[in-house]
């Protein structure tokens, strides 16, 4: 079992930090995924801002924090010891990322009705930087799945819940990785 | 071996799942998944010419196929299930058949990489087999279309690139001896590691089988614009590489961490074992780079199954050129790393002397690494203006410095040493005798004159192969020799080691010398057809490049037979000092009885020089003590 401050391995002394540590390592990793689309951007469309909806942009954005807060506080409820409410703000969570992802969809369609050409700079990376982050949503929003799963069946002690903080941790990488776009192709 | 550690609380069932082998299993769950989302996008994207297979299909049908795979294999059983909350099955830890499963022991997923290295290595070896022949002669005879030769080339490289020289070393090596070369029972993420593996076949079946739905010709390279042109096979070029390095990356993050969090007590930073600073430096670089060009492929393959043009004449061609290249050079350093780290390993356990220089060697690792990502450009000399082309010219001819850190480490260790001139001594002194050809005649390509004449000739291919194949393979080679009494308990043949490590020297420098001479006198890459004039020098250099595969060939079937029916050898035959020499061979589950405690360098040899591994537990219990 992984303990807070404990060890999986209590000869190598690796605990729950170590984990944690491994799994940045990860996000990092990931983190090259968006640097790539950003510069690409930059190198398709120059400065450009596409015909995109900006007040769908700035909804999408609040509608992710308000995701990536429920989720990230879903520990707080393990560490009152409320698995209700761990359950309820994951499963909240998850919907506010289906109407994330909704709303992206939404946002394509709006520019193809608004008679766009799908060739256009600005657009082309718009399509490809938003087709990547819907995946991340994806794997987010089953690994938020998973983590409430897990929590309904084993249930979750404030030194046991490192299936729910990792969960968390990506989900709020997906959030960030959600800002950065929205900075750079509505903003810069 | 003990079972996986249970997560969570939940306990594992003494019963394993799959009545039937997993790997059938994940056969029929990968042609479940390719048909439910391959039918899945003909219903939401309809093509009036290929009612039942589009491009998009079969991208998507891809990645349903994979999905289906690696649940299929056991990533549903003992990773999405227990993820959520079920118990974890118990995994099998005997027998030949944990080889074919999914496993978590790190030493059954290190042999598991070696063993698809190796299969690929020889699939792509009969594939340049074929490319020789068809260049004894200057008229297309086996290829009869310069495409087909053009994709023989591209399937050759990319499984060369991506299976063979980033995978052997790391994945294979790495997997199965950084954990015990630093004193750990398992490595850090055990589950993650068991299914990387299996990413492995499907990528090598991707990119072999990729000419069925039309040949492509743009390399390991998919350069732009040229990939436009190109049928889509092209597609499941991108697919197969994004499934290879993804295993990859796996591997990396795995290893990593392991190395950073798992070194037993006393493995400090000055102690690590040289092959684990290798095994680290090159998985930071994977970390950054492998996502880098995994981006860029799938925008490249998008490029070709959507309406973009986002690489294509109508955008930014070069763009992809610089995306590749910002990979395409740091992955030569991924593959040649861990070999200049077997040397310093290899080297001071068969002179028996003391590593010299032991920092100025971990800096040479780390110091290629870092500037690793700041040369790339000078394969793009003949795109460039000149006033771009000075800092990668400059950076290029830099990095052969901590290069040459590797080579000083080894001759000062080597000077008035008693070596032992076994087959692993034997293969590491060519491999740098290897890459030294390789490093010199990159000089020529980093300095621009010479580049701009010698670009796109024979020349270049002479130059890579020798760091590849020169330095990294005789580099595993020698790693294999080495390791054999390790991972079966058994050793090989002095005489038919040496024979195969000489043949295999010989035949590789006649082939690429050759192409040096060749790209000289005026050999294009990428033709299948040349001029006359050069066919008796392209038909004599084919006849080498037989007897090397004949050579490496004999190499397998040595090791091979050694680690099955060789005589069984003592343990640490070579009195090695690393702590993967301080447990049985081949090592237990757990890999050490009890923890070693590092309180020396393993690096240091003479008199009276204290043991530097100690058994505390072993050692107050030994009679005597």
């Amino acid at each position: 079992m992984v303990v807070k401050g404990g060890s999986l391995n209590e000869e190598n002394g690796v605990g729950i930090k170590h984990y944690r540590a491994g799994f940045i390592l990860f996000l990092i990793s990931q983190a090259v995924v968006f640097m790539v689309l950003i510069a690409v951007r930059f190198l398709i469309a120059g400065g450009k801002v596409g015909p995109y909806s900006q007040p769908l942009g700035v909804v999408i954005t609040v509608v992710m924090l308000l995701s990536a807060w429920l989720a990230k506080s879903s520990r707080n409820a393990v560490q009152a010891g409320n698995s209700e409410a761990v359950q309820k703000r994951l499963a909240s969570a998850i919907w506010l990322g289906v109407l994330a992802f909704a709303l992206v969809l939404i946002m394509w369609t709006m520019v193809r009705n608004d008679g766009y050409s799908v060739t256009m700079p600005s657009l082309e990376v718009f399509w490809v930087a938003t087709g990547f982050w819907l995946v991340y949503v994806l794997l987010g929003l089953f690994v938020l799945f998973a983590a409430r799963s897990r929590g309904r069946l084993v249930g979750y002690t404030p030194d046991n819940d490192w299936d729910l903080e990792a969960s968390s941790h990506f989900w709020t990488f997906v959030t960030v990785g959600w800002i950065a776009l929205w900075i750079a192709f509505f903003f810069l | 071996m003990a079972q996986p550690l249970p997560k969570g609380g939940a306990a594992p069932v003494p019963k394993r799942v799959a009545p039937w082998p997993p790997v059938l299993r994940a056969f029929l769950w990968a042609g479940i998944g390719f048909v439910v989302l391959a039918a899945m996008a003909a219903w939401l994207d309809p093509s009036p010419v290929s009612p039942y297979l589009t491009a998009v299909g079969s991208v998507t049908g891809w990645f349903g196929a994979l999905i289906g795979w690696l649940l299929g294999i056991g990533g549903y059983d003992y990773v999405v299930r227990p993820m959520m909350g079920y118990p974890t099955p118990r995994i099998r830890t005997s027998g030949w058949r944990r080889y074919f499963e999914y496993a978590v022991d790190h030493k059954v997923i290190g042999l598991q990489y070696l063993g698809a290295s190796t299969g690929t290595f020889l699939i792509a070896g009969l594939i340049a087999m074929a490319m020789r022949f068809q260049l004894m002669n200057y008229r297309p005879t086996l290829f009869h279309y310069p495409q087909d030769y053009l994709n023989a080339v591209g399937i050759h490289g990319t499984l060369m690139m991506f299976t063979v020289a980033t995978v052997a070393m790391v994945g294979g090596l790495g997997n199965y001896f950084v954990p015990l070369m630093i004193g750990a029972r398992e490595t850090m993420f055990p589950k993650a590691s068991g299914l990387s593996i299996w990413l492995v076949p499907v990528g090598v079946l991707t990119v072999s089988m990729s000419p069925l739905l039309g040949q492509w010709s743009t390399g390991w390279r998919g350069y732009e614009p040229l990939a436009a042109s190109d049928g889509s096979g092209l597609l499941y070029y991108y697919l197969g590489v994004f499934a290879l390095t993804t295993s990859s990356l796996i591997v990396a993050i795995n290893l990593t961490s392991t190395i950073l969090f798992k070194r037993t007590k006393g493995m400090t930073w000055n102690r690590l074992p040289l092959f684990a600073w290798g095994i680290l430096t090159v998985s930071l670089l994977n970390i950054i780079w492998l996502p880098e060009i995994q981006t860029t492929f799938i925008l490249g393959m998008m490029d070709k199954v959507m309406p973009l043009n986002l690489f294509n004449v109508f955008g930014q061609p070069l763009g992809y050129e610089y995306l590749f290249w910002l990979f395409g050079h740091p992955e030569v350093y991924i593959v040649v790393i861990p070999a200049l780290a077997i040397w310093n390993e290899i080297i001071p356990v068969m002179g028996r002397k003391s590593l010299f220089a032991r920092p100025i060697a971990v800096l040479g690792l780390v110091f290629v690494m870092l500037l690793s990502g700041m040369v790339w450009a000078h394969h793009m000399f003949t795109m460039m203006r000149f006033s771009e082309m000075l800092p990668f010219s400059f950076f290029t001819e830099m990095i052969s410095i901590p290069t040459g850190f590797a080579y000083l480490a080894v001759i000062g260790t080597l000077w008035n040493s008693r070596l032992r001139l076994t087959t692993p001594t034997l293969l590491v002194l060519m491999s740098m005798f290897n890459f030294l050809i390789g490093g010199l005649t990159g000089l020529f390509l980093a300095d621009v004159p010479a580049n701009l004449q010698l670009h796109n000739t024979f020349f270049v291919v002479g130059h890579f192969h020798f760091t590849i194949i020169g330095g990294m393979v005789f580099s595993w080679m020698a790693a294999m020799y080495y390791w054999l009494p390790k991972f079966s308990g058994r050793t090989y043949s002095e005489f038919w080691g040496k024979l195969g490590a000489i043949w295999v020297f010989i035949a590789f420098n006649a082939t690429f010398l050759n192409f040096f001479i060749l790209g000289l006198h005026g050999m294009n890459r990428w033709v299948s057809a040349y001029p006359k004039y050069l066919q008796p020098e392209n038909f004599w250099t084919s006849i080498a490049a037989y007897l090397l595969g004949a050579g490496f060939g004999i190499n397998i079937i040595h090791i091979v037979w050694a680690w099955v029916k060789g005589p069984k050898v003592k343990e640490n035959p070579w009195g090695a000092k690393t702590l993967e020499w301080q447990t049985t061979s081949p090592p237990p589950a757990k890999n050490f009885e009890e923890l070693p405690v590092v309180v020396g360098s393993f690096y240091t040899y003479g008199k009276d020089v204290p043991d530097p591994v100690m058994f505390p537990v072993a050692q107050e219990r030994a009679p005597g003590s």
